[in-house]
């Protein structure tokens, strides 16, 4: 598979600078001084990877990314911004024309090693086995219709009692969209999805309408697991992602990532929900193993493809933000070579893991030791404030 | 805030003095019986409240009226009218000059407390009114501030991500030449060697040669000039920059005129627009050499850069998918020089443009915007006794008019 970037910027000078970058690596890289001229680029070679300046005269960064994503959408969308008010930047994100972005002035080593990352995880989630599999799940746009209309008024630029009244047309998820927001994690009391939005974005609700829509509309019967379950470890896991993150990292959790917990998972729920003999089959050999089959490897040889793999690959045409698809495809490798943001990996894989022992203990999870060391702790004393927590 | 009582009768002075004390706040009651003594006081006390009696000898209490409100600073005294005159023209004539209220004689206790209290009230409320005007001049200059800021900002990140990014680009051709010339330092040793064979030069030539390939040579040695060159273009950027920056900076508030290049302070402002305009319209400049206008510079480049940057919103607002255009003449005419900046975006509504220079006049958003960029604009031109004039035809477009006065005119004329 080659690796192909297509960089657009206005400005020849940054332009140059970031072909230079790439000088001895085996990228092909491409430049466009215009959304125009890298229209007609995308027309005529394959792209992989389009990196747009936000600011341009005429056609801007988001119009660009836009029509490449209606047009090309495949591709992986990246705005590289000096200054644009954190409202431009975000609009990019809601209507998932740009997956992520990157800020000037950069640092060329640092762009060049998270541009590697990207393909090799593009690799993961995107693949020919991973598409043709996605392909074949049936119905896939009616387990998640409500979302769906949502995002076909983020892109009309509808405003958000519109938005809101979409999601109220199914009172089942407009409750369980309310039930998370109302959840200790958000710490809001509101009785209107419209308040909601107001307080919390509508690229967070947006994502808490995918997850509730899902877990809404799938039919989970493979013992041990059940729809309230998942749904409970979803929340669960996103609550803890949450209290790591002030607890072990001193900060508040990202916008961008505060529903990275409730959507690691996705591509779990899908598998059980589509293909119940099979995993019914997969957990009794991985439950009798005792440990010595990873349950990848035996997805691997069932399916073809993970549950993460598939989960990042759903995420990222559902057009999520690039850490939420990261955080589900590497949920049960926080430290894999492909990682960006290994923080939030690691907090989403402890988190997930500890959601699990908590909900179904008996049922053998994933725990990378090495996990702790990233976010400056050790397992026990991690157990030990996980301990104390719950006791409160 | 202390109280005056204007009026020729002791009589009617104490009897004021005795009720203002027991009813009306205040911070001192000046008592004066002597209208000449009047314009003296105004000077020296605080006063906030002037009542003030009609008849008096040498000089009546509507001449004294006209007399204080002559006075710019002594717009906000409350003056109240004392009168026994019950003829409507006087009475007409208090109001027009100014008067705020006015008290019959003579006097009835409660008549004269209400209406003074009033007085003290209005009085208060218009300290407050100043203050919040003050407030919100001081934030709008802080606002434009900011947008300086981020314009400057936006305008050096390019120039710095470019020239950082090259400079590690550079570092990292450098060890590539090294490393080969470290190889055909080696080469040349062993040519001055007897013991090695010809066989064994050219199997080392050879071996460089793949590894110039390899390490892309060709390319880095080609670009090592045009790097250089993209780079110092990027330091010559950001040094104008400051240098435009250093302009507004040693001008800072002074109000004193000084002579200045009226096309240099359109360049230092459009240099801080640059980037904002530059994804909205082309601009054309047509600069005249003119005469040095009486000005502070650092103050008509925020004057200009408010008028570019409505023209910006107003282009942008229109979202036509085309760049707009801006055209910005300099020219001298009588004794002043003229700056014309025109835009070609959707112009003023009619009803709206007398009103544009007064303060809070707005058609943004509530909360986007203060309304007194362009008041503020106005204050500061005319402070330099210049004019701001404004022309628009609805649908196509604004004009403005910076006229400042030429130096050589306004210093010896």
């Amino acid at each position: 598979m080659g690796k192909s970037i297509l960089l657009v910027d206005d400005e020849k000078s940054i332009l140059a600078s970031l072909d230079r970058l790439f000088f001895d690596s085996d990228f092909e890289v491409s430049l466009a001084e215009s959304g125009e001229e890298g229209l007609e680029i995308l027309a005529n070679q394959p792209i992989d990877i389009v990196i747009s300046d936000m600011r341009m005269p005429v056609m801007d960064g988001h119009q660009f990314l836009r029509k490449v994503k209606e047009r090309f959408p495949w591709t992986t969308r990246i705005i590289l911004s000096g200054y644009a008010s954190e409202n431009e930047l975000f609009e990019t994100i809601i209507d998932g024309s740009s997956s992520l972005y990157l800020l000037k002035p950069w640092d060329g080593a640092e762009f060049k090693d998270k541009i590697g990352r990207i393909f090799e995880a593009r690799e993961m989630y995107r693949n020919l086995s991973i598409l043709e599999f996605a392909n074949k799940l049936e119905n896939l746009s009616m387990i998640t219709g409500v979302y769906n209309s949502v995002c076909r008024l983020i892109e009309k630029d509808a405003d958000v009692s519109a938005i809101a009244r979409v999601i109220e047309t199914d009172p089942t998820v407009a409750a369980s969209v309310l039930r998370v927001v109302n959840s200790a994690f958000y710490n809001i009391k509101t009785g209107s999805i419209i308040q909601a939005i107001t307080y919390l974005g509508l690229p967070v609700v947006k994502s808490i309408v995918l997850s509730c829509n899902l877990l809404q509309t799938v039919r989970i019967q493979v013992p041990p697991f059940n729809l309230s379950r998942l749904a409970r470890h979803a929340t669960h896991t996103n609550m803890l992602t949450a209290a790591i993150y002030t607890k072990f990292l001193g900060r508040r959790l990202p916008d961008n990532l505060a529903t990275a917990g409730l959507l690691h998972n996705i591509g779990f729920v899908m598998l059980l929900h589509y293909f119940p003999e099979k995993c019914k089959i997969m957990l009794q050999k991985y439950l009798q193993s005792d440990n010595s089959l990873s349950l990848s490897a035996l997805e691997k040889e069932e399916f073809g493809i993970t549950h993460a793999e598939l989960g990042g690959h759903l995420l990222d045409w559902w057009g999520l933000p690039y850490p939420i698809v990261e955080c589900a495809l590497f949920h049960d490798a926080p430290l894999h070579s492909a990682v960006i943001e290994t923080e939030a990996v690691v907090a989403v894989h402890l988190a997930s893991h500890y959601a699990w022992a908590a909900i179904l203990p008996k049922l053998p999870q994933i725990l990378n030791p090495d996990a702790f060391r990233q976010i400056g702790t050790t397992q026990q004393q991690f157990e030990q404030w996980l301990h104390d927590e719950s006791k409160e | 805030m202390k109280i005056l009582v204007v009026d020729d009768e002791k009589f009617n002075l104490a009897v004021a003095r005795d009720l203002l004390e027991a009813h009306v706040e205040n911070q001192g009651v000046i008592l004066c019986n002597d209208p000449d003594e009047v314009m003296n006081i105004l000077a020296l006390e605080d006063v906030g409240i002037v009542l003030l009696d009609i008849i008096m000898p040498k000089l009546d209490g509507i001449a004294l009226l006209k007399i204080i409100r002559s006075e710019e600073k002594y717009q906000d005294i409350q003056v109240v009218m004392f009168t026994g005159l019950a003829d409507k023209e006087s009475f007409r004539q208090c109001f027009e000059y100014g008067a705020n209220d006015y008290i019959n004689k003579p006097i009835d206790p409660t008549e004269f407390v209400v209406r003074m209290q009033a007085a003290a009230k209005t009085r208060k409320n218009v300290l407050k009114l100043k203050q919040t005007q003050s407030y919100l001049v001081q934030a709008e200059k802080l606002m434009s501030l900011g947008e300086l800021a981020a314009g400057v900002a936006h305008e050096i990140n390019n120039p710095v991500g470019f020239i950082n990014s090259n400079l590690e680009t550079m570092s990292k051709y450098l060890d590539k030449a090294k490393d080969i010339i470290e190889q055909y330092r080696k080469l040349g040793r062993m040519v001055l060697d007897a013991d090695v064979s010809r066989e064994e030069l050219v199997l080392l030539q050879q071996r460089i040669i793949e590894n110039e390939t390899k390490g892309k040579l060709d390319r880095v040695l080609a670009d090592f000039k045009p790097i250089i060159t993209e780079s110092r273009d990027g330091v010559d950027r950001v040094a104008k920059i400051v240098q435009s920056l250093r302009n507004f900076a040693r001008s800072g508030n002074d109000d004193a005129a000084t002579s200045n290049d009226m096309n240099q302070i359109v360049e230092d402002a459009l240099l801080i627009m640059k980037n904002e305009i530059k994804y909205v319209a082309v601009v054309e400049e047509n600069f005249a050499s003119v005469n040095l206008a009486l000005c502070d510079k650092g103050q008509v480049a925020q004057v200009m850069i408010n008028i570019l940057h409505n023209a910006v919103q107003a282009i942008k607002g229109q979202s036509r998918g085309e760049l707009g255009k801006i055209a910005i003449d300099t020219y001298s005419e009588g004794e002043y020089v003229v700056c014309r900046i025109s835009d070609d975006g959707p112009g003023i509504k009619p009803d709206h443009i007398n009103r544009i220079f007064d303060p809070f006049f707005t058609t943004k958003e509530i909360g986007s915007g203060t309304g007194l960029g362009l008041s503020i604009a106005y204050g500061i031109i005319k402070k330099f006794a210049g004019e701001l004039l404004v022309k628009s035809e609805y649908g196509a477009g604004a004009t403005f008019w910076i006229k400042l006065p030429a130096a050589s005119e306004a210093k010896w004329g």
